[in-house]
């Protein structure tokens, strides 16, 4: 049985993206692909278990048929590290995550397992990515974001310490480069990291549209209210306006499916963001929808036409800073629902990474 | 009396060598917000017959004049007076606050 694992330098340099894209590709190979995310972050209570949700998306999205909480044996909830340091159990965390590969990988042609972090975090309870590589006899993948010196250094860092493991590094994959910069850090990137003797499996140039949350996405992870367009949530956003300027000025920066932010009292700008593009080839009201801050509601005749625009228009207690950086932190995951997402995914790993090359090293 | 009809054709006519302040609002038939503000526009062109004239522009059938003026967005109510552009309003506006524009640009 073949078994790979993927690593990242970080969180959120799209280790899940790039397993979900691997194993629907490899799924066109192989008949039995399974998953496995040993140590998870990020969980959901999913049939009254605590599931890391990584590990339910790509449940539901490679239609992979194991149970649930194999696929996720360790969730690190609150106070879990605080509770192994006053009384470590090293023997306990490895079995249960041996004995969930072990049912997971019966039967397998091969096992997709995803890490967590980089490849440091988890040894605060004594199993580290690379020691959960080891542990599972895996070779590693290795993630990292885009650029040319920042990846290189990182992955040189990582890659120590799975070999210190004694874990071996099958090569990297180089995840979110601009567009506009793809033919440069392809070229010096490969240039870099073959110096290094380490192989590059594939330069994935970055999609925006991976990376729009949508509404409903910003509802779930920030608590705001929904004043109207409740039925809109799924709109997805292109770009966010923080609507402060003269309402001229703010006319300017309104582009297909933004998002506006302004306190609820600005009837101004609530005025401008009711508009559509004069454009007749792009018919459609300019905005996606709106957060109302300060925990104002505009005035009835306000209100009136934010219900009439039929966009989901939230409200939010704090300030217009508070909420702009709320929304920029917000981490946007793929969820079973973004079929669109999914399907460039899979295209986006398919086009550049070289499967022959991981596969011919497994 | 409805809101007037202007047109590439007629716009310099009616709306530049008028002797009353003149309210313009660009819309089409496809836009909601411009939906949404039409039966008010007829209100107040009753209202205030024979103060201003109050009329409409279809950019999608008068893109020059839409054009001219640079008319990203619609609605977008424009008002001139004596041939000039005194003030202008971007989206879809409550009967309150198109009032207290008008009575701004008497």
């Amino acid at each position: 049985m073949r078994k790979i694992f993927i690593a990242a330098t970080k969180q959120n340099d799209g280790k899940t993206t790039v397993s979900l894209g691997i194993i629907r590709n490899l799924q066109q190979k192989f008949s039995k692909v399974g998953f496995i995310k040993p140590i998870g972050q990020r969980y959901l209570e999913e049939e009254g278990l605590r599931i890391d949700e990584d590990s339910i998306l790509i449940e539901k999205v490679c239609g992979i048929k194991s149970r649930l909480k194999d696929m996720s044996p360790i969730a690190v909830e609150k106070g879990f590290t605080e509770k192994y340091i006053t009384k470590p159990d090293k023997k306990n965390i490895s079995n249960q995550i041996q004995d969930a590969f072990r049912r997971i990988s019966k039967n397998q042609e091969l096992v997709v397992i995803e890490g967590t972090g980089h490849a440091g975090v988890g040894s605060v309870f004594d199993h580290s990515n690379a020691t959960v590589a080891r542990l599972l006899g895996a070779k590693v993948i290795i993630i990292s974001s885009g650029g040319v010196g920042r990846p290189i250094d990182e992955i040189i860092l990582n890659k120590a310490l799975f070999e210190k493991e004694g874990v071996k590094v099958l090569g990297v994959i180089v995840n979110k480069v601009l567009p506009n910069k793809f033919d440069k850090i392809n070229r010096l990137v490969r240039k870099g990291l073959e110096r290094k003797g380490i192989q590059v499996l594939g330069v994935l140039p970055y999609d925006p549209m991976l990376a729009r949350p949508t509404i409903e996405q910003i509802l779930e992870e920030t608590g705001f209210g929904v004043l109207c367009g409740g039925e809109y949530l799924e709109r997805s956003v292109a770009k966010v306006i923080v609507a402060a300027m003269e309402p001229r000025d703010a006319e300017r920066y309104i582009s297909e499916d933004s998002l506006m932010i302004t306190p609820g009292d600005r009837e101004d700008m609530i005025m401008i963001a009711l508009s559509c593009f004069r454009d007749s080839g792009n018919k459609k009201l300019k905005i996606c929808g709106m957060i109302l801050t300060c925990g104002i509601t505009p005035q009835a005749p306000i209100m009136e036409l934010l219900v009439k625009a039929n966009i989901p228009v939230l409200l939010a207690k704090s300030d217009t800073y508070d909420v702009a950086t709320c929304v920029h932190d917000l981490t946007v995951k793929i969820r079973p629902c973004d079929q669109e997402k999914i399907e460039a995914v899979e295209k986006l790993i398919k086009e550049n990474i070289d499967f022959k090359k991981i596969l011919s090293h497994l | 009396m409805s809101a007037q009809h202007f047109t590439d054709l007629n716009f310099k006519q009616e709306v530049l060598e008028s002797d009353l302040p003149v309210l313009v609002d660009f819309w089409a038939a496809w836009c909601g917000p411009c939906k949404m503000i039409a039966p008010l526009i007829d209100e107040l062109a009753k209202e205030y017959a024979g103060k201003m004239k109050i009329g409409k522009v279809d950019v999608d059938a008068n893109p020059k004049i839409a054009t001219k003026y640079g008319v990203m967005s619609i609605p977008t109510i424009i008002f001139f007076k004596k041939g000039k552009i005194m003030n202008q309003l971007v989206g879809a506006a409550s009967k309150l606050a198109l009032k207290r524009k008008i009575e701004e640009n008497l």
